[in-house]
């Protein structure tokens, strides 16, 4: 089933940022300061060495991976030098 | 394909009244039956209050819980009235909506057919205890040294 594309993603694009520890490449976009959405596929999920370390402490088959802070870094750092815009940047000067 | 209620299986509600909490939880769940429709499930467990007498613990545990199924049921009356709409017009305060039905959409095609983008991971995360100007600053003057070292990579 086709869907127009999100418009939003015409003003301000999910673009690409690779992970500093991994090397995961994700798709990530903030609509704000404190939003944050990141995009994986199954290559980078395969590559994230914290998704690893919470499959082995899961129990029973529960998934535990709630986020990446390393990624998370990577990404922040992305926005910082420019490279991820943040759409309604409460933040900037 | 139907619309796409509101993927929330779980929901944790703690009231809050003036002689101590009240603990709750909603579950739902639905799964589509035709190309236009789906079932809906859900069940209410509410946490009886340790303070009151075992027969009135019961009963306002029964009567909270009415009240979140009240509620609930409202949730689903606007669903039902609602029509859906496959090219909608968003601002971000709308959140994630064509994901979600990106990923909702395996559940209305056969196993075979399901694509990664369907199942890839989506994070829609919003931390609101993030520090903000500060934190960029901050970050901001740690970057600058290591720009001037290595050059902007």
């Amino acid at each position: 089933m086709g869907y127009r594309p999100d418009n939003r993603l015409a003003d301000a694009p999910i673009v690409p940022v690779a992970c500093a520890r991994c090397g995961a490449r994700v798709l990530a976009r903030k609509s704000s300061w404190a939003q944050t959405s990141v995009q994986w596929d199954a290559a980078a999920l395969s590559l994230c060495r914290q998704k690893r370390e919470a499959q082995t402490r899961s129990i029973a088959g529960e998934e535990t991976f709630v986020g990446c802070t390393d990624l998370r870094d990577s990404i922040l750092e992305a926005v910082a030098r420019g490279r991820v815009p943040v759409v309604n940047d409460e933040t900037a000067s | 394909m139907c619309y796409t209620p509101e993927v929330r299986p779980l929901r944790y509600l703690t009231y809050h009244y003036d002689d101590g909490d009240q603990k709750t939880i909603l579950i739902n769940c639905h799964h589509p039956i035709d190309a236009s429709s789906f079932v809906l499930q859900y069940g209410i467990i509410v946490e009886k209050s340790a303070e009151l007498p075992p027969e009135a613990a019961i009963s306002t545990a029964i009567a909270l819980g009415d009240f979140v199924k009240m509620g609930f049921e409202q949730d689903v009356a606007i669903w039902k009235a609602k029509a859906r709409m496959d090219n909608p017009l968003l601002c971000e305060e709308d959140g994630p909506v064509y994901q979600l039905r990106r990923w909702y959409e395996q559940f209305y095609v056969d196993v075979e057919d399901v694509t990664p983008n369907m199942v890839d991971r989506f994070e829609y995360e919003v931390d609101t205890t993030c520090p903000g100007r500060a934190w960029r600053e901050e970050i901001e003057q740690n970057l600058a040294p290591r720009a001037a070292s290595v050059g902007d990579l």
